[in-house]
């Protein structure tokens, strides 16, 4: 009996699409993460806990107005939870039984808090009391406080210790005292006609005033605000695009802005501090309470910890992936043993699926990010279209990337890089310029055998490039056949024969003993992608059209197998085992080996795969799985795994897991290692001294055991 | 506040096509001849020879004179003018003290360095005399020219000692055994290079250059000889009897010149098409290679390769000195470094021998990131000073490359039309200069095209308003694209051509189904199927 499989969440999504929040003490900054919220340690910069309850996406967090270890979160599967994030513990849910998306409260409201419910046709503004939560959804005093709220609200509206202020595109609406549901009072603030809309706003934390951000990069701060014909309010511009996050600091002396231009601007009373090239567009800001550390929600789907004297102190990198497919897929690199993507504009990204852990963004391309002069036409960017790895040979390994602007047509580049064991980096060792002449290039494939690799492009030409020693790679063959476009390349197990997909056929050569191509075979359609079968399948090719998976015989040059399945979207391999898998556009997956024409597995995804990846791994449950495990990446970013039902639990407590297993980065894996070794040392002094401490006194006794624990903890 | 986030990326040159030269070790050493110092003589210089004792003064055989320089301060030290016609081939003995020079009229004269009279004429040749050697033994001389003949005096008695009369055509270069006494070794215009031997007066070998001799070179050891002649070189091994090791094809005119250097590890060889390459004689590959401005007919290298002297068909004399040897360089770079170590020493004396409390706060001293003058344009978003400072000299013509990449970096900032608008005569006409040098360099061509493309956009709204000397430009860089266009046109069609012969011929061979080998042949040499 075949255990039934489910597919679950390990990681991914996106940390900065909401506004993130520090803890009172600063120690730890919360994100919403997807269905997570996340606490991250600004110390460290380790995912500390993952707060797993909500089934839908955490739309906002913020602090509970009266206790200080907890958050409540207000998620689109129509929740309040309160938690306590340090010990990671659901304390109560609040059901509202309609989208919510967002939550506010204050802590000069201790009773009340607020959320936005999405209707159909509006979103609302409600009112709710918090002292005692109820379990149903009827019970809870609900009472309307602004209609028609614009969606992305939770830098729309904000609160403080008098009033409230809720904006739309061009006007404002302030609620004093908005936690009394008897003395509320609404002043109603439209701007000018010519005025221009509003983005973001910030109240000051204890003056009658606010700042509103604009799209045309104006900021305004308002005063007088209760006095509906004299409000006052002055202009700042600096930015010259929208203002995308604006915020007070908690004393309320500074004004922090951020925009397109990826400049995060400090406004003192007369001066302006700047911090730029910060990489991306400024989504959000947020100050800690004791205004040292602000926190810098990134585009690029990171975080920036930096300092009140502009340094950076840390930095959490979500799955930085860009836009909502990955051009080069998902590659899988044995070095680091992680997964490779894109990752930031530019860069690759270096990820370990299994722990759901960045372990660097290298950048290929090394542009200085722009934002665009007029955001209605944005900037093309240069983007990473295929990287492939090579083997090791002669102590050195090398990886390959292709990189082209895809809207202007040009900066088509095709790198290879060295990794150097001394400096523990890639280095760049050849520029190919044009290697194509932009005609998409379709394929990029290391042979496993020698320091040879093979691009293919739509244009037709297969070009393999050689390893010179001191030339670095040149390319030393070009191939086409009849001037079809060529999609895709293989190479066997061995690296004895490479195929070549030319259309509707497939071309055999050796390209060690620079043969001429042989052995054609043909099909009626084009052929999107082929494979090689490994191990005991080193003899087969599958190949997969639209509509069709094909399964060759190499050596006795006759077809084995075919299947029909309905739009194929794409076909992995796996290196380590004879598993392929294959998706089609209605999210089907089919895992199968090429000797056999069952497949082993199928399953109705619930998600959208753009990239899957076999990734090695040993302690597995599903017998198919039983030498690498297969990760998804959906649309949404966020990357998945099939889980047998009895694992689920174990998979959705990966917290847990994680902050007890110590293996993290292979930097912070060795920086601990470090770490520990000093810390245990300075503890085992610390034991002896505590110990001489007992001999000799005992009026601190109290210490001591504090001081055991933490060893115990230790230990 | 003067930090960022992030290290600003600068300006990568743009990756030109082809491979990089390489740096060799041979680049550097060659590299180091400096500037050449140029002198104007009466006729093509045919002949330089050094002094091989001090002071090493070096003779120059050009019209009818043979005139010393001395290679310190590059001035002529004496001149021997009692010549009838053209003198040739003036060579040292190895003791540096006489001089002996062929002559126009037949007549090959001695004479002593410090003299100005020839101490001995010898007389005997019928037509001028081009090749004049001191033998090993210091007391001997041989010569040879257009009479086909080579000739051994006797220096004391002023007779012939041997006379080979085996060449069919003029005799034009010659060398001597440096280990043995009696090998004479002679190229002809016959296109044979004969080895003779004064012993037997016989001629002991023969090879075939297989196009007119011009130089013959021989290894100290004497067991390799070089000959030039037609564009090759060819290194015969004299031990197997005269089997032709290798060919060496480099230049596409004729070498007229092969010197070995001091140590003989290198070979230089001068040619007609203007070149000096340098080979390496392990590999008889080209290590490096020296441009002049005219056709070569003679060079020498001085001892430990200071100096280099070039005789060319148009009367001048090429001499260029290696720079006062590298460790002055480094000295000066040591200089250079102490005064800059100094400069921070004073500036950053106070912390050096400070040891912070364990509470203090340390703040490291950020040296601030040097950047070049168009990157602190981009920094700041000017984009049209980036692209001026770009544009400077310097950059444009040094590093053709990083002016591209500029361009380049404008085209993805979508800024390059400000940048390029309104520049006045000055800079658009550097700026035009620019594409008009570089449009046709196959790598910066398609960003290049843009640029060319934009610019006219730009100016031919306002065509009147522009200078006449920029719209001669205009109309240099139209001329430039319309041959370009015209040749790539050719180009294609030649491509063409070779196709169908290509496909015409893979086709017959399957057709044919003939053994490898025959594929192969006819592979690398489609004209000739063509042909038949």
């Amino acid at each position: 009996m075949k255990e039934s499989l489910q597919i679950v969440q390990t990681g991914g999504s996106s940390i900065t699409k909401f506004n993130s929040i520090f803890s009172h003490d600063s120690k730890y900054l919360l994100c919403p993460c997807g269905n997570l919220v996340k606490v991250f340690s600004v110390a460290t910069g380790e995912c500390f806990q993952r707060l797993n309850g909500h089934c839908k996406l955490v739309t906002m967090i913020c602090h509970h107005p009266r206790v200080q270890l907890q958050i409540l979160s207000s998620s689109l599967d129509g929740t309040v939870k309160v938690w306590d994030y340090e010990d990671g513990i659901l304390l109560s849910t609040c059901d509202f039984n309609v989208p919510l998306l967002g939550i506010f409260a204050h802590s000069c409201y201790s009773t009340v808090a607020f959320v936005i419910q999405q209707s159909d046709d509006s979103n609302e503004l409600y009112r709710f009391t918090l002292n005692t939560i109820p379990s149903k959804t009827s019970d809870i005093a609900c009472s309307l406080l602004a209609k028609n709220v614009v969606k992305d609200c939770s830098k729309r509206i904000a609160f403080s210790e008098k009033f409230a202020v809720v904006s739309y595109s061009n006007r404002l609406l302030v609620f004093i005292n908005p936690q009394h549901a008897e003395r509320d009072e609404k002043i109603r603030h439209v701007l000018k006609d010519n005025a221009p809309a509003i983005t973001c706003i910030s109240c000051h934390p204890v003056e009658e005033c606010f700042a509103t951000g604009h799209a045309n990069g104006e900021i305004r701060i308002w005063f007088n605000i209760s006095d509906v014909k004299n409000v006052i309010s002055s202009i700042q511009h600096w930015h010259s695009l929208e203002v995308l996050s604006l915020k007070f600091s908690s004393s309320g002396s500074t004004v922090l802005s951020g925009g397109h231009e990826g400049v995060l601007v400090q406004w003192l009373e007369d001066s302006k501090n700047f911090l730029p090239r910060l990489g991306s567009a400024i989504t959000n800001v947020a100050v800690s309470k004791d205004s040292t550390l602000f926190a810098v929600s990134l585009l690029d789907n990171s975080i920036l910890i930096i300092t009140n004297y502009f340094t950076i102190k840390q930095t959490f990198d979500g799955f930085t992936a860009i836009g909502q497919n990955l051009p080069c897929g998902i590659c899988y690199d044995s070095n680091t043993n992680a997964c490779v993507t894109n990752g930031k504009p530019g860069h690759l990204l270096f990820y370990l699926p299994d722990k759901d852990i960045q372990l660097y963004n290298l950048d290929i391309v090394s542009r200085n990010f722009i934002s665009s002069v007029d955001l209605e036409k944005p900037l093309s960017k240069t983007n990473i279209l295929k990287v492939g790895f090579g083997g090791t040979f002669d102590g050195v390994k090398h990886m390959a990337t292709m990189e082209f602007d895809q809207a202007k047509q040009r900066d088509e580049k095709l790198k290879f890089w060295r990794f150097s064991d001394t400096d523990q980096q890639w280095v760049l060792e050849t520029i190919v310029k044009s290697p194509h002449d932009g005609c998409g290039i379709t394929s990029l494939t290391f042979s496993p055998a020698n320091n040879a690799c093979v691009t293919t492009s739509q244009a037709g030409f297969a070009k393999i490039w050689f390893k010179h020693d001191e030339e670095g790679w040149l390319c030393e063959m070009s191939l086409s056949f009849r001037d079809l476009p060529c999609n895709d390349s293989t190479f066997s197990e061995d690296g004895s024969v490479l195929a070549l997909a030319f259309g509707h056929t497939v071309c055999f050569c050796d390209i060690s003993n620079n043969e001429e191509m042989q052995l054609m075979l043909s099909h009626s359609e084009s052929i999107k992608s082929i494979f090689f079968g490994r191990q005991s399948c080193q003899h087969l090719l599958v190949a997969a059209t639209s509509e069709e998976l094909l399964c060759w015989n190499v050596m006795t040059k006759s077809m084995y197998w075919s299947s029909h399945i309905h739009k194929i979207n794409f076909l992995i391999c796996d290196i380590h085992s004879e598993n392929m898998a294959v998706f089609t556009n209605s999210n089907k997956i089919f895992v199968f080996q090429p000797s056999d024409k069952q497949p082993h597995y199928s399953h109705n995804l619930s998600i959208d795969v753009t990239a899957a990846c076999f990734v090695p791994s040993k302690n597995c449950h599903i017998a198919w799985q039983a030498k690498s495990e297969l990760y998804l990446v959906s649309k949404e970013m966020s990357v998945h795994k099939f889980c047998v039902k009895s694992e689920v639990d174990d998979a959705s407590n990966l917290s847990r897991m994680i902050i007890k297993s110590d293996q993290v980065t292979p930097m912070s894996n060795y920086l601990s290692s470090t770490q520990q070794k000093t810390a245990k040392t300075v503890n085992s002094n610390r034991l002896q001294e505590t110990t001489v401490d007992v001999s000799k006194c005992s009026f601190h006794s109290s210490e001591i055991i504090k001081c055991g624990k933490s060893l115990i903890k230790f230990v | 506040m003067s930090t960022s986030a992030s290290r600003f990326k600068v300006i990568e040159p743009f990756p030109v096509a082809g491979v990089d030269p390489k740096h060799t070790e041979d680049h550097q050493y060659w590299r180091g001849l400096q500037f050449p110092i140029t002198i104007k003589e009466f006729g093509a210089v045919t002949n330089v020879a050094f002094q091989p004792t001090k002071p090493n003064f070096f003779a120059v055989s050009a019209s009818t004179r043979v005139i010393l320089y001395n290679p310190e301060n590059n001035e002529s030290v004496k001149t021997f003018s009692r010549f009838h016609d053209v003198a040739y081939g003036a060579t040292f003995r190895r003791d540096g003290r006489l001089l002996v020079a062929g002559n126009a009229d037949a007549k090959v004269r001695l004479f002593d360095v410090d003299g100005r009279v020839p101490l001995r004429i010898f007389k005997g040749h019928t037509r001028p005399v081009r090749v004049t050697k001191f033998c090993n033994n210091m007391k001997e001389i041989f010569s040879a020219g257009d009479d086909n003949s080579v000739r051994v005096w006797d220096i004391p008695t002023e007779k012939v000692l041997h006379k080979f009369d085996h060449h069919q055509d003029y005799v034009r270069c010659g060398c001597v055994s440096r280990n043995a006494d009696n090998i004479i070794l002679t190229g002809s215009y016959d296109h044979t290079v004969r080895m003779f031997d004064t012993r037997s007066d016989e001629c002991t070998m023969i090879v075939n250059h297989g196009c007119p001799v011009e130089s013959v070179l021989m290894y100290p050891s004497g067991s390799i000889l070089l000959s030039a002649g037609g564009n090759r070189i060819k290194v015969w091994d004299v031990l197997q009897g005269g089997r032709l090791l290798a060919t060496v094809s480099h230049h596409h005119k004729t070498i007229t010149c092969l010197r070995f250097n001091h140590d003989c590890t290198r070979i230089l060889s001068g040619s007609l098409d203007r070149h000096v390459k340098i080979y390496d004689v392990a590999t008889y590959n080209v290590v490096h290679n020296i441009d002049y401005s005219a056709p070569i007919l003679s060079l020498d290298v001085a001892h430990e390769d200071k100096t280099l002297v070039v005789g060319m068909a148009d009367s001048m004399l090429s001499i260029r000195h290696r720079k006062q040897a590298v460790i002055k360089e480094q000295k000066e770079d040591e200089v250079l470094l102490s005064r800059r170590k100094r400069r921070q020493r004073s500036h950053f004396m106070g912390g050096q021998t400070f040891v912070p409390n364990q509470g203090d706060v340390i703040i490291h001293h950020k040296h601030k990131e040097q950047l070049e003058k168009y990157d602190v344009y981009f920094r700041k978003f000017e984009h049209g000073k980036a692209l001026d400072a770009a544009l400077i000299p310097q950059v444009h013509m040094n590093t053709p490359e990083i002016t591209v990449a500029v361009f380049e970096e404008l085209i993805r900032r979508d800024t390059i039309h400000a940048a390029l608008a309104g520049k006045g005569e000055k800079k658009l006409s550097v700026l035009l200069k620019f594409l008009i040098r570089n449009i046709t360099n196959i790598s910066f061509a398609p960003v290049l095209m843009d640029v060319a493309e934009m610019v006219v956009d730009i100016y031919s709204q306002a065509i009147e308003d522009v200078p006449v000397s920029v719209i001669n430009l205009f109309q240099r860089l139209r001329d430039i694209i319309r041959r370009e266009g015209k040749l790539q046109i050719e180009m294609h069609k030649l491509l063409g051509c070779m196709d169908t012969i290509v496909s015409s011929n893979s086709q017959n061979i399957k057709q044919s189904d003939v053994d490898e080998a025959t594929i192969n042949a006819s592979n690398t040499d489609p004209v000739s199927l063509k042909k038949s």
